[in-house]
């Protein structure tokens, strides 16, 4: 009897139906961080201008106040945030917690494990470059900067014109860093190297004069030469380019897509993007972009990109 | 009911029909004669009917509307976009081109070794000059076509109405500069061979296509093949649900279809109404044409995009990034202050078509031989390419090497990638031997050699090769849309046709059923008033 065979199955086929809807939910590693109610966001903290933490879980730099106009973007409040401190060493690793096998994590020194504050991260923004082989551990929307590395000297210095002049000079890279091994082996520049811990030692062997200049991305030389701005100089012979990222799941591919959407209305003026209403500070002719550069770097001298930047597109 | 039974036996029998009825519909909804029945039941068919086609012809539009969207709106915007930059950045390397030509032919005075000595050499250089003006001409009516064509597919999207108005815009300021720089080049008569202000000016023209204008326009063909992207995604999960829905309401309908079978079979002892069957009939297939067609549709999506439209967009992308790279080549001889750095961006932007590690474009070149070779199964180098490996387990990567490593290829299509690579690294190597040349002239006349040999030639048969391999690609996309549309517009057809037939075969089937019983209830009265009569 048809009737009765209907009321059998009825709950089979609703439930069929109820599946195939919810497949493709389930599908996912993770979710996307657009279905998050609130993130997790991965800066530096050890990088004026860039990065830098002022107290404890309160951090300013431009890398943060793009993390920010970025996650308003994909509809977050401030307070839905949460910015912690990520090394260098281990961006691929907090992206990649929680979504891969342990085997699969990328190794990591028990030090830096145990200096993390947090295991998982949803968003780096943390002066990170995009490379491929990066590109295959974690998916990078933007870039939302290309930083190139450039060179910075004493202000009356006036004998360093571009990396080659730097031939029979003391450089200086940071501890880890790979911008003075460009120079020397990537241009073939004969130069000394002096390698101490961080950055900022730098600056102050270039300041009392014991290194002849330092050289790597120009936003990291702008963010160290803040403190004393009349002191440098910033040569302005870009050599290389750094595509600063934002780092993300690899599975988020419509996290990806958002952000872009979000450094694309980053670069243009708050009036082609409608939201400049209430500007009465004169600056509706610029970018939010533009502001922030010229906020955090605009008294370095350093000549500032205010174009959206080309994307390499989400994997 | 037979004649003369009694108001006993009525009453007696009324509650086993109304219980066997019951079984089967409702009987407190319908009216209580079978000619009331009837009619209720077959509009109840009918209305099922138009259900059916409701549920069906709302899943094909939606699936036309997806491709329409891949097929005429997002995927070919994704190719015109990436058509713009390479139009775009080849407009740059004309100029470029012009310059050089103009430094190397003796217009600036610059001592050239006897080719001068009859005056054919400046000539040809005028000719070659001229020749160079016409490109930059073409490309530029290439840039308005592609410009105008992503204009055209942009409708209702306001962010890439925005950026196409400021990619023209850029475009603008960069003639301008450009028709300076050209002028200038032509005039300028001082000690060097680029003039500063040539250079200069140039070098603002350049800065301004490659850092305001080219990001754009690759920005808004990966924000096509996102749009697709998530077209898809969604597309994949609504037609399996359609396709469900389809057959359940078929199945609904066929079972309202059954019950009215069986109650004029039991109504008027009659084995089957035909036309009731052929109802069923023409249900069943316009439900499972309707399930078959979405499927055939979601498939032909899948293959216009993962097998078609994917990978054209990404060549297409390999092939304007690569445009670039030989406008860096260029712009390496013309300005020697920023030489290092054009061949820094010409590196790095080389590895974006295809990277393997490499520090300088002499170890690129090699490392790319190698994964090359690697690739082809050719004999290489082994312990290069094991060092190659230990830096990147996963081989080549980049635009183009990924599509060549991880792509499913057809025969076709793998033979084109092959034939890419191998021009790529012909690219490579006429480019080492141009930053080798000990002279100015040598290497300008090995960069604008057409030849074989030449860079210019080099380059032109990479590109050529690339895109044969496009004009692949696109022939699968344009093929399974096609394929796609006449599924959609076959099932466009049927649809009503046979939803309306199948209403039609049940008021055929039914319509008789009732026009008898109500001939048989009248005679039946007309004979039981006679007997009455009689009686």
């Amino acid at each position: 009897m048809p009737a009765m065979v209907r009321r059998r199955y009825a709950p089979l086929l609703m439930a069929l139906a109820l599946a195939a809807s919810g497949c493709s939910a389930l599908a996912a590693e993770k979710e996307s961080i657009l279905d998050q109610e609130s993130l997790v966001i991965g800066v530096k903290g050890d990088q004026p201008g860039l990065g830098l933490e002022v107290s404890e879980g309160e951090f300013e730099g431009f890398d943060v106040d793009v993390a920010t106009y970025i996650a308003d973007h994909l509809g977050f409040e401030e307070s839905d945030l949460r910015f912690v401190e990520v090394p260098s060493a281990a961006r691929e690793y907090v992206l990649m917690k929680g979504e891969v096998p342990e085997e699969e994590l990328p190794d990591l020194e028990d030090e830096v494990i145990d200096a993390l504050e947090v295991d998982e991260v949803d968003m780096v923004i943390a002066t990170y470059s995009i490379t491929p082989a990066r590109g295959r551990m974690v998916n990078f929307a933007g870039p939302y900067y290309v930083a190139r590395q450039d060179i910075m000297v004493q202000a009356g210095d006036d004998s360093i014109d571009d990396v080659r002049d730097l031939d029979g000079t003391t450089i200086c890279q940071g501890a880890g860093s790979n911008s003075a091994n460009r120079i020397v082996e990537g241009r073939g520049v004969g130069a000394d190297i002096e390698e101490p811990p961080t950055y900022g030692e730098c600056f102050d062997l270039l300041e009392d004069g014991t290194i002849d200049a330092v050289s790597t991305d120009d936003l990291i030389l702008a963010g160290f030469a803040l403190d004393n701005p009349e002191a440098f100089r910033m040569v302005n012979a870009p050599f290389t380019a750094e595509r600063y990222g934002v780092g993300l799941r690899q599975s988020d591919v419509a996290g990806c897509e958002e952000v872009n959407r979000a450094i694309t209305s980053m670069y243009r003026t708050d009036a082609a993007n409608g939201t400049d209403e209430d500007d009465d500070s004169g600056e509706g002719g610029n970018s939010p972009a533009q502001q922030m550069l010229e906020q955090w770097f605009g008294e370095t001298g350093l000549e500032l990109t205010t174009s959206v930047p080309q994307f390499d597109g989400c994997g | 009911m037979s004649v003369g039974a009694t108001e006993a036996d009525t009453a007696a029998q009324r509650p086993n029909q109304q219980a066997r009825q019951a079984r089967l519909y409702p009987t407190r909804l319908m009216p209580s004669h079978t000619p009331g029945r009837l009619r209720w039941m077959s509009s109840i068919c009918v209305l099922a009917i138009v259900v059916l086609l409701a549920v069906t012809w709302s899943f094909v539009s939606w699936a036309q509307d997806s491709v329409t969207l891949i097929g005429s709106e997002a995927g070919p915007r994704a190719s015109s976009s990436a058509e713009l930059y390479h139009s775009l950045a080849e407009m740059d390397n004309q100029v470029a081109r012009v310059v050089l030509i103009d430094s190397t032919s003796g217009a600036n005075g610059v001592e050239q070794g006897g080719v001068e000595e009859n005056g054919q050499a400046t000539a040809d250089d005028d000719a070659t000059r001229a020749e160079a003006l016409s490109v930059y001409e073409e490309r530029r009516t290439e840039a308005n076509r592609a410009a105008l064509e992503t204009s055209s597919l942009t409708g209702g999207d306001d962010e890439a109405v925005a950026t196409m108005g400021e990619i023209l815009d850029g475009v603008g300021h960069y003639e301008r500069l450009a028709a300076e720089v050209l002028l200038l080049s032509a005039e300028s008569n001082g000690d060097e061979a680029v003039s500063a202000e040539v250079r200069e000016l140039y070098a603002e023209a350049t800065d301004h296509m490659r850092e305001e204008v080219l990001p754009k326009a690759y920005n808004l063909s990966l924000e096509s093949t996102s749009i697709i992207r998530a077209a898809n995604e969604e597309g994949d999960a609504t037609l399996r649900q359609g396709q469900l829905l389809v057959a359940l309401t078929g199945v609904v309908v066929i079972a309202t279809l059954v019950i009215l079978q069986f109650y004029v079979r039991s109504k008027f002892r009659r084995r089957l109404s035909p036309a009731l069957l052929a109802a069923s009939v023409v249900v069943a297939v316009v439900a499972a044409g309707t399930v078959n067609s979405l499927a055939a549709v979601s498939a032909d999506l899948r293959t216009a995009t993962d097998d078609g439209l994917d990978s054209e967009v990404r060549l297409a992308q390999a092939r304007a990034i690569s445009a670039a790279t030989s406008g860096d080549q260029t712009r390496y001889l013309i300005d020697g202050a920023r030489a290092d750095t054009y061949e820094q961006t010409y590196l790095e932007t080389s590895q974006s078509v295809l990277f393997v590690p490499g520090d300088n474009v002499d170890t690129f070149a090699e490392a790319a031989e190698v994964a090359v070779a690697e690739y082809r199964g050719e004999s290489h180098d082994t312990a290069l390419f094991d060092e190659i490996l230990e830096e990147q387990p996963d081989g080549m990567l980049g635009l183009l090497g990924e599509h060549a490593s991880t792509q499913r290829l057809t025969a076709e299509q793998q033979d084109g990638v092959e034939n890419v690579l191998e021009a790529y690294l012909q690219v490579r190597q006429a480019d080492l031997e141009m930053r080798d040349s000990s002279t100015l002239l040598d290497a300008a006349e090995l960069r604008l050699d057409e030849g074989d040999d030449g860079l210019a030639g080099a380059h032109s048969a990479y590109e050529a090769a690339l895109t044969e391999l496009i004009e692949i690609h696109n022939e699968t996309f344009v093929d399974a849309v096609d394929s796609a549309n006449s599924e959609l517009s076959l099932s466009n057809l049927l649809l009503p046709v046979g939803a309306v037939l199948a209403a039609a075969l049940v008021v055929f089937g039914v319509r008789p059923r009732i026009v008898e019983y109500t001939q048989n209830r009248r005679e039946t009265e007309r004979d039981g008033v006679r007997d009455a009569g009689h009686g």
